[in-house]
């Protein structure tokens, strides 16, 4: 089985369409609740693309603004201005 | 292995040698199947003080909450000095029993396995 | 006007080229620890920050958080939030954070700090300096949300003076004072890698959010936003295992030798917040067994199959952790309970609702051997002869932890392994911390283990455990001890009836 990458955020309103769009742009992923946070878990690779965080929030969105709500994660890291994407090279 | 370091040499003196004791020796004790005694037990002891007298006196008090205190017998227990077995001469000093500074003694007394026989 | 300029060109213009070559000196002595530790660096440029943060972006999402949190803490504090936690009971977590891991912010602050100035690379010279600012952030802001806790509760006054002399406390100082006294490359991988990208999740992921369910918005909202910056840590500490690995193979065992230590130490070190999961919170979310499976056996392994292609292989004792985890959190609570005389929070036996959880949770193990523990030592309370025990304990000298771990594979056995340099014996907990030991002879028998100390006469003259709580700054039974009857207690108690009974903010 593949490793998994995982992503966590805070669970506020300000994060929804975060996880909105990372749950459509990733079919393989799911998503874990507990108290005051979520935790998503995708093999291999997980990717937030910004034009589908903007589609679910309907204003701008910088890729950099995650920092605010992100709590932690585990995986390498491609980040530009189109995507962020989390992967192992296993 | 050594510490990798800047400078000439990276030598230093234990911070508990027997030095710093002025005399006295810092040991450490552990009942075998006990554990509501959860760590190895520490005494600073003079060395020329009778085994037998720092047992009755300075170790078993600090036993009394356990239920198989009272039927302790240090007599009939099997003993264990640095992890090698020992056996010791409770009318001699801790000295003349050849426990050292930093020794630690271990003991099992027959019987007596904890509470509900559960080691504890 | 000029187009805006991409994340990746922003990034390489703040770390390419903007330090310099020196010239009155020669570089190696300007940065004489960068090269000591034997690490070997062909190019600085090979090392980037994946999040490419710059220092506008940095302030701006940076001062975000705070004021998010800061908006959040005011609300707390004018709406009484201490009353809204699950039970009194909840605070010794958060004793224990104050007085364990908000020192260790600190530290972590001057570490990077120090390690910035060691670094001769302008990329890691400037994640370094994010990360001390980062760190002293988190140290401010833990000692204000829990200011507010310390108006209404016992316990939390003395964490600076206690810091450098409770005997519980120097298992964190000792961990960080470690790491602060090699060199910066091992100093990064300790604190970035081992510590936060292996083992801060547990601290900060089912933790906290174990705080958001016992009703502690204030540790929620500090912990949640100090771990986002964390993950901006964590990555750093990959990226720098990473930059090592590549730069050149004569590094691959001097790194695999760091990650064998600090995956032990931080194990060690960690065993404290399965405590705080598994008995001090109330109301329960996830078992210290659950998390170990989640955060280190999925989500660190997958790390360490990552780094594979490297040579590295998983951590030394992994798999004598992996044995440990049915039972750390029950030896760790009976040892925090009979050494109660001497904390500056407070403990006691779980109720039969919680016992029935830890029974769930673990199974045969709990029940054969920690549950009737715990029921004779509340039958014991029950009579009026609640069990302490004043004795000192034998402490490891690696990770300053008492001595109460069992043999791997006999829980009935503590495990001591005798160690010997400058011409004396010293114990150790572990092969693990006897392995660190060994490898370092020297640097260890310099350490200053609590119950050695007082026996030679350095903590203010205390010859017993009482005379140690109080040069310690601790009130018996006040600070100290049972909870049941506590000072505390009582208050918590009387404020939930009058609670009940009048509107809030009328007490």
């Amino acid at each position: 089985m593949a490793d998994k990458v995982f992503i966590s955020l805070q669970n506020n309103a300000e994060a929804q369409p975060i996880i909105t769009a990372i749950l459509a742009d990733n079919p393989a992923a799911v998503l874990n609740e507990s108290p005051g946070m979520v935790k998503i878990d995708c093999p291999s690779r997980l990717v937030i693309r910004r034009e589908s965080v903007e589609a679910a929030l309907g204003r701008d969105f910088d890729l950099q603004e995650l920092h605010i709500n992100l709590i932690s994660l585990g995986g390498n890291i491609d980040e530009d201005d189109d995507e962020f994407v989390l992967y192992w090279r296993t | 292995m050594s510490t990798r370091h800047l400078g000439e040499r990276y030598e230093y003196l234990s911070e508990n040698r027997v030095e710093q004791y002025g005399g006295d020796i810092n040991i450490y004790l552990r009942w075998e199947k006990h554990l509501m005694f959860a760590c190895p037990s520490a005494y600073r002891v003079p060395t020329a003080m009778r085994l037998g007298d720092f047992l009755e006196q300075m170790l078993k008090p600090d036993y009394a909450a356990h239920p198989d205190c009272a039927a302790l017998d240090f007599t009939r227990c099997q003993w264990k000095l640095d992890k090698a077995p020992w056996q010791p001469d409770f009318d001699k000093s801790i000295a003349d029993n050849g426990v050292g500074h930093m020794s630690y003694i271990e003991f099992h007394a027959p019987g007596l396995d904890g509470v509900d026989g559960i080691g504890y | 006007m000029a187009k805006k300029l991409g994340l990746k060109e922003r990034y390489a213009l703040l770390t390419r080229g903007l330090d310099w070559e020196t010239t009155y000196q020669p570089m190696d002595a300007v940065f004489p620890y960068d090269s000591y530790e034997g690490i070997k660096i062909k190019d600085w440029d090979g090392w980037a920050d994946p999040f490419r943060l710059t220092m506008d972006a940095y302030w701006k999402y940076q001062s975000e958080k705070e004021r998010k949190l800061y908006a959040i803490l005011d609300a707390f504090q004018q709406n009484n939030g201490q009353l809204n936690i699950s039970d009194a009971r909840y605070l010794s977590a958060v004793k224990l954070w104050l007085q364990g891991i908000t020192p260790l912010e600190y530290a972590a602050h001057r570490g990077f700090a120090h390690a910035g100035r060691a670094f001769r690379g302008a990329g890691a010279r400037i994640a370094c300096q994010m990360q001390s600012i980062d760190e002293l952030r988190h140290a401010q802001t833990q000692l204000h949300a829990f200011s507010h806790y310390n108006k209404f509760f016992n316990g939390f006054h003395g964490f600076a003076h206690m810091r450098d002399r409770a005997w519980y406390l120097s298992i964190p100082k000792s961990f960080f004072e470690d790491a602060m006294t090699a060199g910066p490359f091992e100093f990064v991988t300790s604190i970035s890698f081992a510590f936060e990208y292996v083992l801060t999740n547990l601290l900060f992921m089912p933790f906290v959010s174990g705080a958001a369910y016992n009703g502690d918005m204030a540790t929620t909202t500090f912990g949640f936003s100090a771990q986002s910056d964390e993950s901006r840590h964590m990555t750093l500490g990959l990226e720098v295992v990473k930059f090592m690995l590549q730069q050149h193979e004569d590094n691959v065992p001097i790194v695999q030798g760091w990650l064998d230590k600090w995956f032990w130490r931080g194990y060690r070190l960690l065993g404290l917040v399965g405590t705080m999961m598994d008995y001090m919170l109330p109301k329960k979310v996830m078992s210290w067994a659950e998390a170990w499976g989640i955060y280190w056996e999925e989500n660190g392994t997958a790390l360490f199959h990552d780094l594979g292609r490297y040579g590295i292989r998983l951590p030394k004792h992994h798999e004598v952790a992996a044995k440990e985890k049915q039972r750390l959190t029950h030896e760790m609570w009976t040892v925090l309970y009979q050494y109660g005389n001497a904390l500056s929070l407070h403990t006691w036996v779980p109720d039969d609702e919680e016992i029935a959880w830890l029974s769930e949770k673990y199974g045969a193990t709990f029940d054969t051997l920690y549950k009737p523990r715990l029921l004779f030592l509340r039958a014991a309370e029950q009579r009026g002869e609640r069990y302490y025990n004043n004795r000192l304990p034998m402490v490891c000298q690696v990770c300053q932890i008492p001595i109460f771990y069992t043999e791997p594979d006999d829980p009935l056995t503590q495990c001591v392994r005798i160690v010997e340099a400058a011409a004396t014996r010293h114990h150790c907990c572990s092969d693990g911390c006897a392995d660190i030991f060994n490898h370092e002879p020297m640097k260890y028998v310099q350490a200053l283990i609590p119950p050695q100390q007082i026996y030679r006469g350095e903590a203010g003259g205390a010859r017993d455990i009482f005379e140690y709580a109080a040069w310690l700054h601790l009130e018996r039974d006040v600070d100290t001890g049972e909870y049941r009857g506590s000072p505390d207690q009582k208050n918590w108690d009387a404020w939930q009836e009058a609670h009940k009974t009048k509107p809030a903010n009328a007490a």
